[in-house]
């Protein structure tokens, strides 16, 4: 055979995705597997599906509460102590040793593990009970706590990493290793895209005054789903997606005649390929002219009328900020965005908490309160699931010297309070309970696994169902674990 | 055989004369713990009689049929339907052992067990017929056909109530109902019929109907519900805790009066919760459960026992080829989920909509259950066409130029129950007329011409619609202005520079001084265009706003950066981490930020840095200040000394001058330490800036090493 013949005996072979040899070996294979498949998983020939890989249908697997999620990361570990999780038992005993029967063998971190005491320490802060539901929260979130008859608080979630990059990865993608998708990309693969004219998972990262750590692209990666699911980052500078303005000298008109050129060039390689990875190269390429039009119209903040900034607070006019984030993220969420992540950064008080953390709060409190606010006046709160929270929480006991006005807490996965709002979450709600040193649950406990399947269950989606094979193997956002939280849904 | 058989007949005489005994003296017997055991060997020993019968039935009706020895089926099937008798009587006097233990009652008790005394006895007078039994040409007569063929249907009815009493009475045709689960209508039910009722039907009512009316109660109507029993009224309104029937609910499940008694089907923790909280809530007959607030008690049980009721659509689906061809990038056409035939409608991009965008769904209007049209430029035709869509539940017409005129329209929408208005022109008005619509649940008017008290008032009169008006701005929210805006950020520059304020809040006046004085909203200059500073300058501005607490203050002192030197280099080298842009940083004109490990600072750990500058031609220096940043609770200070060598080469170099900075009790940011030098025709300038080591007691890290940070060095 001459050389033209074998590559066209190839694309014959792609087009028929399968030769004869692998046919019949696979039709061998494939009726045994059958049969037994059909004893072991009753389900299989239902036509309900055990979870193949998504393929084209992108709908949810059943009519979902949720459209859409805003993540308001609190990178750092937010101290539950001096937020939604007070203890009283705390001040009292400020200063003693925490008993070894509490801490129970808890694996510490290398910041902590070798001081020879643990003191307890009470909140710097005061707490007070808002709202119908009479939910604590700390003084340093006044704005949340206006609305926290919109909140369900959950005080009773753990973690099973104690640092903070496994931490922050466990609660993105499922795992503490990375390389799986993240939570946005498993949407996206799961949903697909509202509005084909922006990315269906969007990331927004703003920075704190308080002690910081990382956030990186690691975080919002599509790990082994297609490329089109990843993260797109919005910046606050002038370009907000990096790379999707015109290069200049370049109008829209010149920009058109080459994506159809290019477009027409494209379809004459698939007429004689068939690869489907070119049509998805051509669809790419269009969103991203469409883009050039609408991610100007969305990071426009320009028009927010007076009262929209007295909402968030006037730095959501500051590009960058956390409040014009949120603002941000309102308005991607409006216009299709199925999964919008934000970090803010700075929440890590090994030392100087009760400065450092009003500093924090004051940069995030009336913003996160305002989306909520706003989104529920829109008619929006009700398809739109907004959580607010931290990758782990942090110890009743101090870090480093003790005084009542100047302590540090270290990372503590066993016990961390975070709030979620609307998308078929029961408002007004406290949810799970720690024991009186705030270091153990005692009641409704809620691992990261479940509050994942709890998520996905609000859009629509089966968690055990949403898989994607990779290296011989299904995987899931919730690996083999998750129990959807029932108890807090509407 | 005849022993065994005769043995047999003595045995059966004896069971059917206790079987008897167990029927009249029910009430009378204690039942010995070794009878039990025979008694709960019941659901084994049915099977005995069942099986036998068949067989009996069988034989005796088809035996013409078969090809049999002569004889053998009439002692065949005498055989069988003896031992049929026999084991039957077992079973009944088991049953009847059985149910004296307790716990079963009812009609499918009260059936089971008169049926199987029947069969038991139908089937004893058979056994006695069956020597006549034999008709004149060989077959059984048709009576002895028929007896058996109606104890066989006995069989069948009486195993059946048997089977429902053990397992549930929907146990067999359960599967059949899968997925047609009760449901509950949100908008539409009524407590007490809907949910109270049902409970009481499911669980009391068997005891407490009008028929039966154990103690006297009476719980199928409202009138006798309120009347109670011999006991007294069961219900207090309003009281919960005085309530019998609550009381009765909560006793210890071994307590002689607890309801519904042991054995029984108990109620579900959310069905006590229910009734308690309605009979607490007032026990109101007639209340709607769409009036109860989102977060009532009773609502949220409601939720809790009745899986929401899921829309129910009685449309088929589109077809698939049709929906695919209505979506482009801007009107998105999707099934609410996999299998759903319900539709949801979305449009995106203001400039890509038309005439038509609305118009095309006109092949899909029976499904679409939901549009998002916000922020589209609808016009009066999309009016009329928003009519057709009537399975509409939810629209969203946020930010569109609707106003009072579509009301009318979208109170025909039968089915609406979530309606978006906000931002729109729609007032008090339309609104009211919105609210007609009986399924409406949820409407927003948000940034509308309807104000507080206009929503209050109407709320009030339709209170199973949430009308939500969202934030609004009373004036009573006073904020302070974020800082004012200096640029540009560095405060190094050359020979002048062009300053330039803003603010991110539009319409904020900026007030700003260039003297050092603190601005103020009276004396200080107005911010107009961009000014030009072209020595040390400080400036310092703040912003006001009516209705906004002015801004705090921004400064930014400005330095002239003074005699350019040709180039410098460091004798120190800077921490491998902060290192900037090595020996360039200091001359480069930037300053750093408050980060730093921004790459624009040089950072040296408990060593000092020692720069060496180097001039072209020969000058003569007033001054020579070192930039530094200042951060005391991560260990950053100022130099403990700093101090400026000079001459016309490093040889010939010289003490010019040197300062210990003072240390401020509290520092941030950063600072120009300012070293009044004197020296002429300088080719040549060594500075040495070095730490504190250790750090001063009483302040943060004390004892430790200090760091410095430089980001520029200025020579006047």
């Amino acid at each position: 055979m001459n050389k033209d013949k074998v590559i066209e005996k190839e694309v014959e072979q792609a087009r028929l995705y399968q030769n004869r040899r692998q046919f019949l070996s696979k039709l061998s294979i494939g009726i045994g597997s059958a049969a037994l498949g059909s004893l072991l998983i009753p389900d299989l020939f239902s036509g309900k599906g055990t979870g193949g890989d998504r393929g084209v249908s992108m709908l949810p697997h059943f009519a979902p509460k949720a459209k859409r999620v805003i993540y308001l990361f609190q990178s750092g570990g937010v101290s539950q102590l001096e937020s939604f999780d007070p203890k009283p038992k705390l001040r009292e005993m400020m200063g003693e040793d925490l008993p070894e029967s509490v801490r129970g063998g808890q694996r510490l971190t290398g910041m902590t593990a070798s001081q020879a005491t643990f003191p307890l320490v009470g909140s710097y802060y005061d707490f007070a009970q808002y709202g119908k539901s009479g939910a604590w929260v700390s003084s340093v979130f006044p704005y949340m706590a206006n609305v926290v008859d919109d909140l369900c608080i959950i005080r009773s979630l753990h973690t099973d990493a104690i640092n903070h990059d496994p931490a922050i990865t466990f609660f993105q993608t499922g795992a503490q290793q990375g390389n799986r998708p993240s939570m946005g990309a498993w949407l996206s693969y799961g949903l697909g895209s509202e509005n084909q004219n922006l990315p269906a998972f969007c990331v927004l990262v703003s920075k704190g005054r308080g002690n910081g750590q990382g956030v990186y692209a690691k975080l919002w990666t599509n790990g082994f789903l297609d490329s089109v699911h990843q993260g797109v980052q919005f910046m606050g500078g002038p370009d907000p997606v990096l790379y999707l303005s015109d290069p200049s000298g370049t109008d829209r008109i010149s920009r058109r005649a080459l994506f159809d050129k290019l477009a027409e060039l494209n379809g004459l390689q698939f007429d004689a390929f068939g690869d489907p990875e070119i049509t998805a190269k051509v669809q790419q390429y269009e969103m991203a002219y469409r883009m050039q039009t609408s991610v100007p119209e969305v990071t426009d903040l320009a028009k927010e009328p007076d009262h929209i900034i007295k909402l968030y607070g006037p730095d959501c006019l500051v590009p960058g900020t956390y409040a014009a984030n949120c603002l941000l993220a309102r308005k991607l969420s409006e216009n299709g965005v199925r999964f919008v992540q934000l970090y803010h950064q700075g929440w890590d008080q090994h030392d100087s908490l009760p400065g450092q953390m009003a500093l924090q709060a004051k940069d995030v409190d009336q913003a996160s309160a305002a989306l909520v606010t706003d989104l529920k006046q829109r008619g929006l709160l009700d398809e739109t699931l907004v959580i607010w929270g931290g990758e782990f929480g942090r110890t009743n006991y101090c870090q480093g010297n003790l005084a009542y006005n100047n302590y540090g807490r270290d990372h503590h996965p066993r016990c961390f309070s975070v709030w979620m709002a609307g998308g078929g979450i029961k408002p007004g709600v406290v949810y799970g309970e720690t024991d009186e040193f705030g270091y153990n649950i005692i009641k409704d406990p809620v691992h990261v696994h479940d509050f994942h399947a709890t998520i996905l269950h609000q859009l629509g989606l089966d968690h055990e169902k949403l898989t994607y094979r990779h290296l011989g193997r299904r995987y899931r956002l919730t690996d083999v674990a998750g129990t959807i939280v029932k108890d807090i849904l509407v | 055989m005849k022993i065994i058989q005769s043995l047999f007949l003595n045995i059966l005489i004896g069971l059917v004369v206790f079987t008897l005994f167990l029927l009249i003296f029910e009430y009378a017997v204690v039942i010995p713990p070794v009878l039990q055991v025979l008694g709960r060997s019941h659901p084994l020993l049915l099977h005995f009689p069942i099986v036998l019968l068949v067989l009996a039935w069988g034989l005796a009706c088809f035996q013409n049929r078969l090809v049999l020895p002569a004889g053998f089926a009439v002692r065949m099937v005498y055989a069988l339907l003896f031992a049929s008798v026999v084991s039957a009587a077992f079973t009944v006097v088991a049953g009847l052992l059985l149910a004296q233990e307790g716990g079963y009652e009812g009609a499918y008790f009260l059936w089971h067990k008169w049926l199987g005394v029947a069969l038991l006895f139908l089937s004893l007078l058979l056994l006695a017929y069956h020597r006549r039994a034999m008709g004149p040409t060989g077959g059984y007569r048709l009576l002895f056909r028929a007896g058996l063929s109606i104890l066989l249907v006995i069989l069948v009815v009486a195993g059946h109530f048997g089977a429902s009493l053990t397992h549930g009475g929907d146990f067999l045709i359960e599967p059949l109902r899968n997925g047609k689960q009760k449901t509950l209508d949100m908008a539409t039910a009524a407590v007490f019929p809907d949910l109270v009722y049902p409970i009481l039907e499911a669980k009391c009512l068997s005891c407490h109907s009008s028929t039966k009316a154990k103690g006297g109660l009476v719980l199928a109507d409202t009138g006798a519900l309120m009347r109670g029993g011999e006991s007294g009224p069961v219900l207090v309104r309003g009281a919960a805790g005085e309530s019998l029937i609550i009381e009765r609910l909560l006793l210890d499940l071994d307590h002689e009066h607890r309801m519904p008694p042991k054995g029984r089907p108990q109620l579900k923790a959310e069905e006590l919760a229910l009734i308690s909280a309605w009979v607490a809530s007032g026990a109101d007959f007639n209340i709607p459960l769409a009036s109860l607030p989102s977060d009532d008690t009773i609502r949220r049980l409601a939720l809790a026992l009745y899986p929401i009721a899921e829309d129910e659509y009685d449309f088929p689906a589109a077809d698939a080829e049709i929906v695919r061809s209505l979506n482009t990038p801007y009107r998105v056409v999707r099934p609410v989920a996999e299998s759903s035939p319900a539709l949801s409608v979305s449009f995106f991009g203001k400039a890509f909509y038309t005439a038509e965008s609305l118009e095309a769904l006109k092949p899909v209007n029976r499904q679409v259950v939901s549009i998002t049209l916000s922020g589209m430029p609808l016009t009066e035709a999309d009016r009329d066409v928003l009519r057709t869509f009537t399975n509409l539940r939810e629209l969203k017409l946020n930010g569109t130029p609707v106003d009072d005129t579509w009301c009318d329209i979208l109170s025909d929408i039968p089915k609406l129950h979530t309606l978006s208005l906000s931002s729109t022109s729609i007032t008090e008005a339309g609104l009211m007329a919105v609210l007609s619509v009986p399924s409406l649940r949820s409407v927003y008017v948000w940034n509308t011409a309807i104000d507080a008290i206009a929503v209050e008032k109407l709320q009030r009169q339709y209170p199973h619609t949430r009308i939500e008006l969202g934030y609004i701005d009373d004036g009573q929210t006073v904020l302070p202005l974020n800082d004012p805006i200096i640029t540009p950020v560095s405060k190094f520059f050359r020979d002048s520079l062009w300053v330039v304020l803003r603010h991110p809040v539009p319409g904020v006046e900026l007030r700003y001084t260039t003297d050092g004085s603190e601005p103020d909203s009276i004396h200080s200059s107005v911010y107009r265009e961009p000014f030009l500073v072209s020595e040390s300058t400080s400036v310092r501005v703040k912003g006001y706003k009516p209705g906004w607490i002015s801004s705090s203050e921004a400064v930014r002192t400005f330095h002239p950066s003074g005699h350019p030197f040709s180039s410098v280099v460091l004798e120190t080298v800077p921490s491998t981490n902060y290192k900037g842009r090595g020996s360039y940083t200091l001359h480069d004109l930037e300053s750093g930020g408050s980060n730093h490990a921004d790459g624009k600072w040089l950072g040296f750990y408990g060593e000092s840095m020692v720069a060496a500058l180097f001039f072209d031609k020969a000058i003569g220096i007033g001054m020579v200040g070192v930039s530094v940043k200042q951060d005391y609770p991560i260990h950053i200070y100022p130099p403990q000394q700093v101090e400026v060598w000079g001459g016309a080469n490093a040889e010939q170099a010289e003490l010019l001058g040197q300062l210990q900075p003072e240390l401020f009790t509290s520092a941030l940011q950063s600072r120009v330490i300012e070293v009044p030098v004197s020296g002429r025709d300088i080719r040549y300038l060594r500075i040495e800036a070095k730490p504190y080591v250790p750090i001063p007691v009483g302040y943060p890290a004390a004892g430790n090493p200090a760091w410095i940070f430089v980001d520029e060095i200025i020579v006047r």
